[in-house]
């Protein structure tokens, strides 16, 4: 096998299809930890514990989720963990880690199963937009037919038992990712509402037990205005209603993110008109660029398609190019290792061509 | 109507009689304030230091006088030890430190009591789930006991009180 061909095609990937409420949500992601009552926790496997781990579990999976691919990360090439991490399939963790570990996950990238990360099992699963009931449904199930093979560490006093006690309960974290550029945008001196929208959501998210940070964790304003918010709490309330708070909230970030929209629309119009447009040329046109600038041109190209200021792209191209010009995927596909300079030129060519500029 | 600390506005939860030369002088004082005052300068720059490593967890993990050494049989790992780390060994450790675990996952939380699934494929730790509520509450009272701590043991006796009783008609009902 290629290095190529271990890899799903990017095509079937689930980021780049339709979603509800897409305006504002990019994506759900839910996710359970689990680990086995038989065996040490990661932090204190003896000799040998991390392979026996790894072997049973990738024979738990292969009758539990036959439809899954498993592939052991330390098998793996730097630049094909790279892509896996961009396609959320694993964590920067996985990534880094040198023992015995595997990922097992679907065509389409809807499901991964991390094995032997920081507990021995991570279940998740994704979906374009806000899906937070069917993928309640879609990692319940998983789990189930988990736990009818392996024995899983619980106590019914405290839940699920994991290595790291803010997991400890149901072991279930959900993380939507939103794009909320109206609710960043700093408004110029003198006009009304001075501080930023994003300040109150992160104020009220912090009464409810939830997070909000930006897709690198950066507190403040997000690189692309990309947030992600997560639930916090995995003891003391049933999962179920753990979900539902979430939906509440997020419920009104989207409202609060359209009507943002609006008022910039109705304020700002040329100032946003020019973000957008200014976007479109320098990705039609420029010859290197970052990550972090062609994030932000994106970004602002995204609202432009949804506030139909722009109709010379579409979303799920804009979502592609997020995708494939992170370094991982841009040396993938290059077949080698590339240099920062080489990989900004390369960006700048796959976003002119996919731009359908010369 | 509990007393609020003395130091602070905070409810007092800890409550001191001091007797000295036949003179009895009370003092209520929060968790904090009653830490600060107690703890050594040592301790203090140790607990600094120990931040360093995830602070979401250690920093949550406060020393407990009710620590008595225990090293996990299964796992080797002691209290101190997971105070630096912020993870657990083994399945066992929960069992193990249930006094430090439950006054941690209460901290982390704001509650303790787990409402959600349980697994089909529960083994050794889940084997008999209502037994393991029952065992785990007992050894988190023993622990409050052995550390004075009667608020908490007070708590944990009704509960246990609680869980003994709905388990009565299951095995009074002889099938």
């Amino acid at each position: 096998m290629t290095a190529r061909d271990a890899l799903p095609d990017l095509k079937a990937l689930w980021l780049l299809g339709q979603g509800r409420e897409q305006d504002v949500v990019i994506s759900t992601r839910m996710r359970l930890a689990r680990n086995l009552s038989d065996f040490h926790f990661k932090s204190r496997f003896r000799t040998g514990e991390a392979q026996r781990l790894e072997v049973a579990l990738r024979e738990a999976l292969a009758e539990a989720a036959p439809d899954l691919r498993y592939l052991r990360m330390h098998e793996l090439q730097p630049t094909q963990r790279d892509v896996l991490f961009e396609r959320l399939l694993v964590s920067a963790e996985h990534v880094a880690d040198a023992s015995p570990r595997g990922v097992a996950f679907s065509e389409d990238g809807t499901t991964s199963v991390l094995v032997n990360e920081e507990d021995h099992l991570r279940l998740q699963v994704f979906a374009a937009g806000l899906e937070l009931p069917r993928l309640g449904t879609a990692i319940d199930a998983l789990d189930d037919r988990l736990a009818g093979r392996v024995s899983y560490a619980f106590l019914e006093r405290y839940g699920y038992l994991t290595s790291c006690p803010t997991n400890t309960g149901t072991g279930l974290r959900v993380s939507v990712m939103l794009h909320l550029p109206a609710l960043s945008f700093r408004r110029e001196a003198g006009t009304r509402a001075a501080e930023p929208g994003i300040v109150r959501v992160h104020k009220a998210a912090q009464r409810l037990g939830l997070t909000v940070r930006g897709t690198h964790g950066e507190s403040s304003r997000a690189e692309g205005d990309f947030y992600q918010i997560s639930n916090q709490v995995t003891l003391g309330r049933p999962p179920e209603q753990a979900v539902s708070d979430l939906q509440e909230v997020l419920n009104q970030v989207v409202q609060y993110e359209r009507h943002s929209r609006q008022i910039l629309m109705e304020d700002d119009r040329i100032r946003l008109e020019d973000v957008v447009w200014r976007g479109w040329a320098i990705l039609r046109h420029a010859r290197r660029i970052t990550s972090r600038e062609a994030l932000a041109h994106l970004s602002a190209l995204r609202l432009g398609v949804w506030l139909k200021l722009i109709d010379a792209v579409t979303v799920p191209t804009l979502q592609e190019l997020m995708v494939r010009m992170r370094p991982g995927h841009l040396q993938h596909e290059a077949g080698r290792e590339l240099a920062p300079a080489e990989r900004d030129a390369l960006r700048a060519t796959l976003i002119r061509e996919r731009l359908g500029a010369k | 109507m509990r007393p609020n600390c003395d130091r602070c506005d905070n409810q007092a939860t800890v409550h001191l009689t001091e007797i000295k030369g036949g003179q009895k002088t009370e003092r209520h004082l929060c968790e904090n304030c009653a830490r600060s005052l107690h703890m050594p300068q040592a301790a203090k720059e140790l607990q600094k230091l120990l931040k360093s490593f995830d602070p979401s967890v250690t920093a949550l993990v406060k020393p407990s006088r009710s620590d008595t050494g225990a090293t996990c049989p299964e796992c080797g790992l002691t209290w101190s030890e997971f105070r630096q780390r912020g993870r657990f060994g083994c399945a066992h450790d929960y069992e193990l430190f249930a006094h430090e675990v439950e006054r941690l996952l209460k901290r982390i939380h704001g509650s303790v009591a787990y409402s959600g699934k349980s697994p089909r494929g529960a083994g050794r730790v889940g084997a008999a789930p209502a037994v393991d509520a029952l065992t785990t509450a007992r050894k988190a009272l023993q622990a409050a006991i052995d550390a004075e701590n009667y608020e908490e043991a007070a708590r944990l006796r009704d509960e246990i009180a609680k869980l003994g009783a709905s388990r009565l008609p299951q095995s009074g009902d002889g099938r």
